[in-house]
């Protein structure tokens, strides 16, 4: 007989008794998890925990509308939206024709022509302008009358309708360009970041009268974006940062020794974000506001106590996703290239401690947080 | 489905919600052939019973994911023999097995030898294996995972893994080549 089958034959035949100590300890642990879950059932929920989950829920619910919007009005833009019937190429320009434009049409216009409303029109609804004058009629007309027919021309015309089209003008007609309302752009971007492991412990350490000390610590990430303007003044970006280092520094009273304990994540993260921009493209520098979501890959864990160095690979989450929000502000240094610099919140929406021996997961919930500083360089593609 | 008193649809449903009862049933009904598979990977009663009663935790507690799409016994098993892994890793197999003394055994065993040991001398024999070699020989021999399989499985190369698997397999020829039989 072979000998594999025969060895595989007599295991699987086999029906030792198991200790019936082992099913008792099997519904001890059951139990004890049991109870535990009604205690916390019963336990007041968390006020700062409500709080922070209903900031990441409600930033979600921002971030869903604005790309359900987005999606809607562009989708408008290019078919349903804008009654095409009602558009007539008249000397460059565009008029619209119809009865008075819905709320949709004049929102979908908008987006994509953000500063149509401006250009100057006549009753009739035909433009007047001549020789880089323009004079400005006045009343009862629509505002999608006189759009022109592209961004990089509207915003031409804005600069003759103002007054301002001069040397320096013309020059920044050309950052203009380079930022117009399609643009596609790529670059490289980094954080240095004040970072935070929150759990009990960390928090208790923020307490003055407590053992535990939890001490500023620091980290960074680097890495390459790219993004596309979707509307006016709306840009998604997606940002790779293969390095993404977060820290934790506490010192605690432990077994009689005061000790220092470092703990160091290191993650690979993709981020999605969109940047909303409070000012249009007439400035040459532009503030935007940004709302996103991350999602880290945990490549090492480890923990310095006093010098020794542990892993913690296994007991941490190989996956960490969170919210972002943030400020950055633009700056064109010239020929399409503009750096960036600002401000960055991340933070994490589920438990990245998957528990070990000693302690289950749910008694050391811990979100990675932190605070950053963005540095940015793109360029802009078209 | 009923198996010999075991209706295993009410019996899931039972432990889906928790009830002790259900569960001890589930339990009883499995225990005897998951303790083999135990001891074969453990090759000691102690860690064995350690690695049945983490498995059992882990299937009542993971219950909820078994979707009625397969042999309940195999998802059992699936976890045993993944628990049984972890257990051996923790302990460092791979430095186990180099501690091990290397005869040049036999590689054969004679039918009249396979007739007449029984599980719980097989059992002693299995013990006397290295962790390591002994986690890949069962692998491969009692849950037919191929040699790539278990090198994924491990982290290991598929070398490794083949020499391991002969290495036991010489070793546990040769030891139960020695028995007073």
């Amino acid at each position: 007989m072979d000998f594999l089958k025969w060895y595989k034959k007599t295991v699987e035949s086999a029906d030792p008794e198991p200790p019936a100590v082992i099913w008792e300890e099997i519904r001890n642990e059951l139990d004890v998890d049991t109870v535990w879950y009604k205690i916390e059932k019963d336990l007041p929920a968390d006020r700062r925990k409500r709080i922070l989950f209903m900031m990441a829920a409600a930033a979600s619910i921002l971030l869903i509308i604005g790309v359900g919007t987005f999606l809607y009005l562009n989708s408008g833009v290019q078919g349903s939206g804008i009654p095409m019937s009602h558009i007539e190429h008249h000397q460059g320009f565009i008029r619209y024709t119809g009865s008075e434009p819905s709320f949709q049409t004049r929102l979908a216009v908008a987006l994509e022509f953000p500063d149509a409303r401006h250009i100057p029109y006549a009753e009739d609804g035909s433009i007047i302008q001549a020789a880089g004058r323009s004079v400005y009629s006045g009343e009862g007309l629509y505002p999608l009358q006189g759009l022109r027919y592209t961004s990089d021309l509207l915003e031409y015309d804005l600069q003759l309708h103002a007054g301002r089209v001069t040397a320096a003008g013309e020059e920044n007609r050309s950052h203009r360009k380079v930022l117009s309302a399609k643009g596609y752009y790529a670059g490289l971007s980094g954080n240095l970041a004040n970072t935070w492991l929150l759990n009990n412990k960390t928090l208790q350490g923020l307490r003055s009268d407590d053992l535990t000390a939890s001490l500023p610590s620091f980290g960074y990430s680097f890495g390459i974006m790219a993004g596309k303007n979707i509307a006016g003044n709306l840009d998604i970006q997606a940002e790779i940062h293969l390095i993404s280092l977060t820290r934790q520094n506490y010192n605690e009273y432990l077994h009689g020794k005061y000790i220092n304990n470092n703990m160091q994540f290191n993650y690979s993260s993709l981020s999605l974000s969109g940047r909303w921009y409070l000012s249009g493209h007439e400035k040459p520098g532009r503030h935007s506001i940004i709302l996103g979501a991350y999602a880290g890959l945990l490549r090492n864990a480890k923990q310095d106590l006093n010098g020794e160095t542990i892993s913690l690979r296994q007991d941490y989450d190989p996956i960490d996703f969170g919210v972002i929000t943030g400020y950055e502000y633009h700056y064109p240094v010239g020929n399409g290239i503009f750096l960036g610099t600002g401000f960055q919140t991340r933070f994490g929406l589920n438990n990245i401690f998957s528990g070990n021996d000693l302690i289950p997961y749910y008694l050391n919930n811990t979100r990675n947080a932190s605070i950053n500083i963005i540095l940015s360089v793109r360029y802009n593609l078209n | 489905m009923t198996k010999g008193g075991f209706n295993e649809e009410v019996i899931l449903t039972g432990c889906r919600k928790n009830d002790r009862r259900s569960q001890e049933s589930l339990y009883r009904h499995f225990a005897k052939k998951m303790y083999a598979i135990c001891l074969s990977y453990a090759g000691e009663r102690p860690m064995a019973q350690d690695i049945l009663q983490e498995s059992f935790i882990k299937v009542f507690k993971n219950i909820k994911q078994y979707k009625n799409d397969g042999a309940l016994e195999g998802w059992i098993r699936k976890i045993v023999t993944n628990t049984a892994i972890d257990h051996i890793r923790r302990r460092k197999w791979t430095d186990e097995y180099n501690k091990v003394d290397q005869n040049d055994p036999g590689m054969h065993i004679s039918n009249a030898a396979m007739n007449i040991i029984g599980f719980n001398e097989l059992m002693k024999q299995v013990g006397r294996l290295p962790e390591g070699a002994r986690l890949v020989f069962n692998l491969y021999a009692l849950d037919g995972f191929t040699h790539r399989e278990i090198a994924e499985k491990l982290e290991i190369t598929e070398g490794t893994s083949k020499s391991q698997f002969n290495r036991a397999r010489k070793l546990l020829i040769n030891f139960i080549g020695n028995m007073n039989l």
